[in-house]
């Protein structure tokens, strides 16, 4: 079959790989009828994650036709059309029975620190993504949802990853009815805790980013304000959120960038020299423009070992700090709701469709914001 | 207008308190409401909430999970076990994966062992280029060599 795989930091390429196969009786194996670049699949495109091995094939937002059943496998049967989160759950363990599926115990054999993720190199398991014409999708009982026969893959692909972590970011913001909510990136996971911050009720959405025709599209597609950070004077774009909002700041403020934000001269040389996982200007400027006692909710991917982050201003400013990858399955059917109602048209960000075999240049442009790269999405050619 | 109004205004100008009396920034007016605005504003009602569920395995899981055999068979990180579905994809190999197998010997809290295995991530790289390989060749026999003297001394 045909896959993306990845040759070393900002290479890619799409070549020959053998099919995947029923390696456990709860496997499906799917065909792949449409799959994203995520943003942080950057990250690992970068080389940034620890342990991301040459032949890797990333992808973690994908949506397909069951195509093989494991023996134990239940609910679903060769010719169910699927979205499958990024997780890789058992529905069982400890935190599975929580509600907590993006920190499944039986998933992971490599790491203590997460659980297993499709794409995502061998730190969250090693399992082969879904940037490929088959992938094997393991504990197919828990993760995929059946796509109702009246919708197409596209309206319900973001239901994989970035539209539940954009909501879920919104949710443990815990935000109240009528509170001022800042999101800081305007990418795809950006700009769905924005849209969600208003579903949940918020008063004002404010987002900040660099790029302007991000920044435009924030303001059609979110009916949000926004705030071009470079304009506001780099690190000044904590005043200036202040400024607006009475000079306490927003009640809650959302990191959705991750390790790889700009901003920050001195963030980016601790980043670029190794001495920190990536740049963390995101939560830094979270934490210090969120009002006394607010909250501040951390989405973006961070990898291990640290980051630099003012942690005596959050604390001396009391505030709560939440943070986590997506339990994507809880939050699968209500966001369907929403699609369904025409609250959340999750498709409209897609800004580019490009055949599997030119990932590698849907990877360049959307790594270096080229034609005003919003969303990629990858159509395999058995699609 | 307060003292602290006084202050604001000083410092931000006098679109620091906006047009709100309120303390709290208040609903958007009904008009500029997006769509869907306030659907689950009712924070008891919220898919995530309460953060942990009372516990139950989700539906449709087999409770059961038996253990996958296949090979090849994944390192296992330290406070780790051998899970009962895992990756077969891309064993380690060369000098790259006894890195990583080294790496894994460590504990996840260790830096050592996230510095190792960048390390071997552009080991990996180059080994997968003819240079590369070359590369690495001579440094491991030029290594070895300055190991072999120093043991000699």
């Amino acid at each position: 079959m045909l896959a993306v795989t990845y040759r070393g930091p900002s290479k890619v390429i799409v070549g020959e790989k053998p099919d995947p196969r029923i390696e456990h009786s709860q496997d499906v194996v799917l065909r792949v009828t449409r799959t994203a670049i995520c943003g942080s699949d950057l990250h690992l495109y970068h080389g940034l994650v620890p342990d991301t091995r040459v032949g890797h094939t990333f992808g973690h937002e994908f949506a397909g036709v069951v195509e093989e059943v494991g023996v134990e496998v239940q609910s679903l049967k060769v010719g169910d059309r699927v979205v499958v989160p990024f997780n890789v759950a058992c529905g069982v363990c400890y935190y599975c029975q929580r509600g907590l599926t993006s920190i499944c115990d039986n998933a992971n054999p490599c790491c203590d620190l997460l659980g297993g993720c499709f794409g995502y190199s061998h730190t969250a398991g090693g399992y082969e993504g879904g940037q490929a014409e088959y992938v094997r999708v393991p504990y197919a009982d828990v993760g995929p949802m059946k796509i109702p026969d009246d919708m197409h893959e596209e309206d319900v692909l973001f239901l994989s990853d970035i539209l539940p972590t954009g909501y879920q970011a919104a949710e443990m913001g815990d935000i109240k009815e009528g509170e001022t909510v800042c999101i800081f990136g305007a990418g795809p996971v950006g700009l769905m805790a924005a849209k969600s911050a208003w579903i949940l009720g918020a008063g004002r959405v404010i987002v900040v980013d660099r790029l302007d025709y991000r920044l435009d599209f924030a303001r059609k597609y979110a009916g949000v304000e926004v705030v071009n950070y470079e304009e506001a004077g780099g690190a000044d774009v904590v005043m200036h959120l202040k400024k607006m909002t009475e000079g306490r700041g927003p009640d809650v403020c959302i990191d959705a960038v991750g390790c790889e934000a700009s901003g920050s001269v001195f963030q980016s040389f601790l980043g670029k020299a190794f001495l920190q996982s990536g740049q963390a200007t995101g939560i830094v400027w979270s934490i210090q423009a969120v009002r006394r006692g607010g909250n501040v909710v951390v989405i973006g991917v961070y990898g291990p070992p640290w980051n630099l982050v003012p942690m005596g201003d959050a604390m001396n400013k009391g505030l709560t700090i939440r943070t986590g990858q997506c339990n994507v399955k809880r939050y699968q059917p209500r966001l369907l709701e929403h699609i369904r109602a025409g609250r959340i048209d999750a498709k409209g960000i897609i800004s580019h469709r490009f055949p599997l075999e030119e990932a590698a240049d849907a990877y360049r442009i959307f790594a270096k914001k080229q034609d005003n790269c919003i969303k990629c999405v990858l159509i395999p050619q058995a699609a | 207008m307060t003292r602290k109004d006084d202050i604001m205004e000083d410092i931000f100008g006098t679109d620091a308190r906006g047009s709100q009396s309120d303390d709290r920034a208040t609903d958007p007016p009904e008009e500029r409401r997006p769509t869907g605005w306030g659907a689950d504003k009712d924070e008891k009602d919220r898919p995530g909430v309460p953060m942990e569920t009372t516990p139950g395995p989700l539906t449709h899981t087999n409770t059961l999970v038996r253990q996958q055999t296949s090979d090849p068979k994944p390192v296992v990180g330290p406070n780790r076990f051998l899970t009962p579905v895992y990756s077969t994809a891309l064993p380690t190999r060369g000098l790259s994966g006894l890195m990583r197998k080294t790496a894994y010997k460590m504990p996840d809290y260790k830096p050592q062992r996230w510095m190792l295995l960048l390390a071997a991530d552009r080991v990996d790289v180059l080994e997968h280029m003819k240079l590369g390989r070359a590369v690495v060749g001579v440094g491991v026999f030029v290594l070895a060599l300055s190991l072999f003297k120093v043991i000699r001394a």
